[in-house]
């Protein structure tokens, strides 16, 4: 008889608090995983799209004739050729599959072609002659606020109106426009079923959102389109909205053969949203101890051509407008404005972002106008459980360590303070350029808070099936892994809370589950875990009621310690659950942003040391340190993979990644010209994991994404305004800023 | 298109002749053909397999490096290191660890970026090129050789083969310094080269200064030996710089406005005299490499 010490023995890790190694992570590493630009089919077709060169133009006439005749082409399509709803959108459909009359940004999708192979549809893209009368763009937000082009305004009216401060703050900040530059470009492959209808497996974070606007312009019915989750590289939220999903499907159906398209390089920067850049007008008011009386802020964010998801960009820089603090009295007014630039969408951080680099270099300011430590400012304001968030009064009911993240910060020791002479830790890089007498040293702190899942009253659930077999548990779920290891914590909540050492996660199409909802806002671990939870533990009660055990494990079903069904015979029986999981429920903001508007919260803080080369404008980051407020960490090297990484892309919000944008158009569309940080340009990175469980995710879990880029760029930022004793007003900081004040 | 695998030199000149553009690392060509730049030529010959263009070698007058030396090469080559620094110095910050593997002095030279490494340092060495056509030899100054941002003097059917430099006068140095925004994968916002030439007294008695990034070829900084001559090393910075944003003709784009070119490259100029002038006094200080790979860290 098998006892309970022995079977404990056996189980194998990979359960809850532990770090499995990712079921995908070896063969990333070897080349084998199967990417979206991997996917092939017999027979397969490439794609190609003609792009707007203008900004803004009307379409006069399109002759498709010289790339009809190119050989090999199999398809020439305009938007004449969609058959259902010409448009698509996330939050309204106002984005044309193809351009009809007018193309409204640089780069919009005009005609797609279908050949036999990936340069001919190229060449056959480029031989469409498109006879274009060339309008004046519009791309200066502020004129597009005064002609009232916009998506949304956002008013948020909250106490006292006409206070005023003993100590008052003003300030103008800007944030450029930042792009996800996910490796993997936008990639899919479209197979027609022979029955009218079509699979889709292409570059996403929400396949049923994807089904919905495909279905729409196909005008076919749901069940005709199945969207299938695929291998992404990355996102980023540069897959939340359509790019290439319709345009592949259209191909397929039009010529009846599986249909590719991979994006190159710079068409992917225009085939994909980008991070709003934003202007924001701030006053702070405080008395003469430091208590925030009154915050205003005016925030505006460019939408570029089309909505995306505008309004809730808009409306998250809003409601985070003051940040982490408590205030009684809030001024906000927001516009999200429409002009003829890039269209603008969710990029990680989702308007938090922005405003945090704003109201975090307030802080600072107000710090130095009461000659006040800024930590001690900080702290006299943060945050905590029973507090009402300042902008919306919404009443903070989930733990928020906000002090305790401030405290930990502060205690983490700081690098040694000799400036290095190995010219890998210098700014100026790797050559002769920068010596250690030319270095200052900054140090920075900011904090950050974001919401946790979808807002504003939207029905946010995810669904995942369990089923036990003889190979263990699966778990089905149309929730994409973007890379963040979404499908080794599923598979660590299933074991732990079914009982087995072997689990799973099936990515399922749209036909076989229901949504998982998106992989943005933080919120995949908390819903679909949530749902994971939720089904693997009705699954466990299940059978143990069926087989009257207490305990079920890789063995059976146990009862007082003894075996009594064993697994191979429960597993001749079919085994599953599905659950569907919502996060308690918010609403719609009143006339004056008031209500229950957030599910949940999250709070990080950052302190970064920089080294700056004054004189040259340049600077090393030496290291960031973070204390982050994670609810649970189910997989520990999971959370300081996302910290660690959005720290990286927080540095270069900081320092160099924006999009140059001039007349409408993106001028540095490549890896040349858009700089990332390489792995030399890392910091070192020390993070706290602040666990306070209470809240509704799975075990007490947050989502742990987006809070290590929210305040790490405005930390950044803060320490080279302390090495420099330059202002500072806008990220990313130029080198130019520095040197040439 | 056709494609051709020159077996010696003169094939390759005879492929010339008939129209071929030459490739060996192909770093310019390929990625200038993928990002759009410029097609790839409907004909290309081969060199990277010439041996006679790979060599390193002393000359009556100094050191002869042959057009397919690749920057991998330059930087940890010993006499280059030790005699002819600055070169080592902009080799060691060409592109990537590939692309230092495969990229030629040769190529370098005639894709004629404003903005190229290794082009300031060859100035301030004064290095000349030899060009060879099924027509015969000739050498070319650098100044005369650089016409404008791509373009050479050179005939399309004559073929770059090996840079000459000359000997080196005793108690001198050289450095190449480059401003960059991030620490690899990167192109010059600008760069400067420095050789200084000191008297026994440790006074400069002769140096000169070439510019990357700042003007439509690399240029040579006219009156800096005037300039410096009599004067001890630390006490020049300043002239340099001023000289130099002088000398200065940059423009505004993606990477930077004028102003702050002008205003950076005085900057490291006169940061490329100081160490130009303390190698030449006989400090060590080491070609700055991405040392995470471990080559060219001593001097």
């Amino acid at each position: 008889m098998t006892t309970r010490t022995e079977r404990r023995v056996g189980r194998t890790g990979g359960l809850i608090g532990d770090s499995p190694l990712r079921p995908d992570g070896i063969p990333k590493l070897k080349g084998e995983f199967e990417y979206a630009q991997d996917l092939t089919a017999a027979e397969m077709l490439w794609g190609a799209t003609l792009r707007s060169p203008y900004a803004h133009a009307r379409i006069v006439s399109i002759d498709l004739a010289p790339a009809l005749a190119v050989g090999g082409v199999h398809a020439v399509l305009t938007a004449d050729d969609v058959p259902g709803r010409g448009t698509f959108g996330l939050e309204q459909p106002d984005q044309p599959v193809l351009a009809g009359d007018y193309v409204n940004y640089w780069g919009e999708p005009v005609v797609v072609v279908a050949a036999e192979d990936q340069d001919t549809a190229r060449r056959a893209a480029a031989a469409v002659v498109v006879e274009y009368e060339v309008l004046e763009p519009l791309v200066d937000p502020e004129e597009a606020d005064r002609r009232d082009e916009t998506f949304r305004r956002m008013k948020i009216r909250r106490g006292d109106q006409d206070i005023t401060g003993d100590v008052i703050v003003d300030g103008y900040y800007e944030v450029g426009m930042q792009d996800q530059a996910p490796l993997g470009t936008e990639a899919g492959l479209a197979i027609p079923d022979g029955h009218g209808g079509v699979d889709l497996y292409a570059t996403s974070q929400f396949v049923h959102v994807d089904h919905e606007q495909v279905v729409a312009s196909l005008g076919l019915t749901s069940d005709q389109v199945r969207s299938h989750p695929t291998g992404i590289g990355g996102a980023f939220g540069a897959r939340e909205d359509v790019n290439l999903h319709i345009h592949l499907c259209l191909l397929a159906l039009h010529t009846s053969k599986p249909v590719k398209m991979v994006y190159h390089r710079s068409e992917s920067f225009t085939g994909h949203v980008h991070r709003h850049p934003a202007r924001m007008w701030y006053r702070h008011h405080a008395d003469m101890d430091g208590n925030l009386l009154r915050v205003e802020a005016k925030v505006l964010v460019d939408g570029g051509a089309y909505a995306s998801t505008t309004g809730a960009v808009l409306a998250n820089a809003c409601y985070f407008a003051v940040g982490p603090y408590r205030c009684d009295s809030v001024t906000v007014d927001g516009v999200g404005t429409r002009t003829n630039n890039p269209p603008c969408g969710a990029m990680r951080g989702f308007g938090a972002v922005q405003v945090c680099f704003a109201h975090e270099t307030q802080m600072d300011r107000l710090a130095a106008a009461l000659d006040m430590d800024s930590l001690d400012l900080r702290r006299r304001n943060a945050l905590a459980t029973g507090d009402a968030i300042p902008t919306t009064g919404q009443i903070i009911e989930t733990p928020l360590p906000m002090t305790e993240v401030i405290d930990s910060l502060v205690a983490m020791p700081m690098p040694d303070a000799t400036i290095s002479d190995s010219p890998l830790s210098l700014p100026g890089g790797t050559g002769l350029t920068t010596e250690p007498t030319d270095v200052s040293r900054g140090v920075g702190y900011a904090l950050g808070i974001k919401n946790l899942g979808f807002s504003e009253g939207f029905d946010d659930y995810a669904q995942a099936r369990v089923r036990l077999t003889a190979e263990g548990a699966t778990v089905e779920t149309a929730a994409i892994e973007v890379g963040q290891g979404l499908v080794t914590v599923l598979a660590q909540i299933a074991r732990s809370a079914l009982g087995v050492s072997r689990a799973t996660v099936r990515n399922v199409d749209t036909s076989m589950i229901d949504s998982a909802g998106s992989t943005s806002a933080s919120r995949q671990t908390q819903l679909s875990g949530g749902a994971t939870l939720e089904a693997s533990t009705r699954l466990r009660a299940r059978i143990l009621h069926a087989y009257n055990g207490d305990d079920l494990d890789d063995d059976g079903v146990w009862s007082e310690g003894r075996l009594v069904t064993p697994m191979a015979e429960i597993t001749e029986g079919s085994w599953e659950e599905t659950a569907t999981f919502r996060h308690p429920a918010t609403t719609e903001p009143d006339e004056n942003g008031q209500g229950v508007i957030h599910a949940d919260f999250a709070v990080a803080g950052h302190r970064a040391v920089v080294d700056v080369d004054p004189e040259l404008g340049l600077v090393r980051v030496v290291r960031v340190d973070t204390a982050q407020d994670v609810g649970k960490a189910l997989n520990p090297q999971s959370v300081r993979g996302q910290i660690e990484g959005g720290i990286m892309q927080g540095v270069g919000l900081a320092i160099m990644e924006e999009l140059i944008v001039e007349d409408g158009i993106i001028r540095n569309p490549n890896f040349t010209d858009y700089l990332l940080p390489t792995i030399l340009d890392a910091p070192e990175v020390e993070a706290l994991l602040i666990e306070k469980e209470g809240s509704w995710g799975p075990y007490g879990a947050k989502g742990v994404g987006e809070p290590p880029i929210i305040s790490s760029a405005a930390a950044v930022a803060a320490a080279i305004r302390d090495a420099t004793g330059r202002p500072i007003d806008r990220i990313p900081v130029r080198p130019q800023d520095i040197a040439l004040l | 298109m056709s494609f051709m695998i020159a077996g010696s030199l003169e094939e390759a000149l005879t492929a010339l002749a008939a129209g071929a553009r030459p490739v060996a690392g192909g770093t310019d060509l390929v990625v200038g053909a993928r990002q759009g730049k410029a097609p790839l030529p409907t004909s290309l010959v081969a060199i990277d397999r010439l041996a006679e263009l790979t060599q390193i070698e002393p000359t009556d007058g100094g050191i002869r490096i042959g057009a397919s030396v690749t920057h991998a090469r330059l930087l940890t080559d010993p006499t280059i290191v030790s005699d002819y620094t600055a070169l080592a110095d902009a080799a060691a910050l060409v592109g990537s660890p590939s692309t230092r593997n495969v990229g030629t002095l040769g190529g370098n030279v005639m894709n004629a970026s404003p903005a190229m490494d290794t082009g300031a340092p060859l100035m301030v060495l004064g290095a000349v090129a030899e060009v060879q056509s099924e027509r015969g030899s000739r050498t070319v100054d650098l100044s005369d050789l650089w016409t404008g941002p791509g373009q050479t003097s050179a005939k399309v059917d004559e073929l770059c083969v090996a840079i000459d430099l000359p000997s080196r006068p005793a108690r001198s140095g050289s450095a190449y310094v480059r401003l960059e925004y991030r620490r690899a994968m990167e192109i010059a916002v600008v760069g400067a080269a420095a050789s200084v030439t000191l008297a026994d007294d440790g006074t400069i008695s002769d140096g000169s200064v070439a510019l990357s990034a700042v003007a439509p070829t690399i240029i040579e900084v006219d009156g800096v030996a005037e300039l410096m001559a009599g004067h001890l090393p630390d006490a020049v910075g300043a002239a340099i710089a001023a000289a130099v944003a002088e000398a200065a003709e940059p423009i505004s784009d993606l990477r930077a406005s004028d102003s702050y070119r002008r205003h950076t490259v005085g900057v490291m100029a006169a940061r490329a005299v100081d160490a130009a002038a303390r190698r030449a006094a006989g400090e060590e200080i080491s070609v700055p490499v991405n040392r995470a790979i471990g080559v060219g860290a001593s001097r």
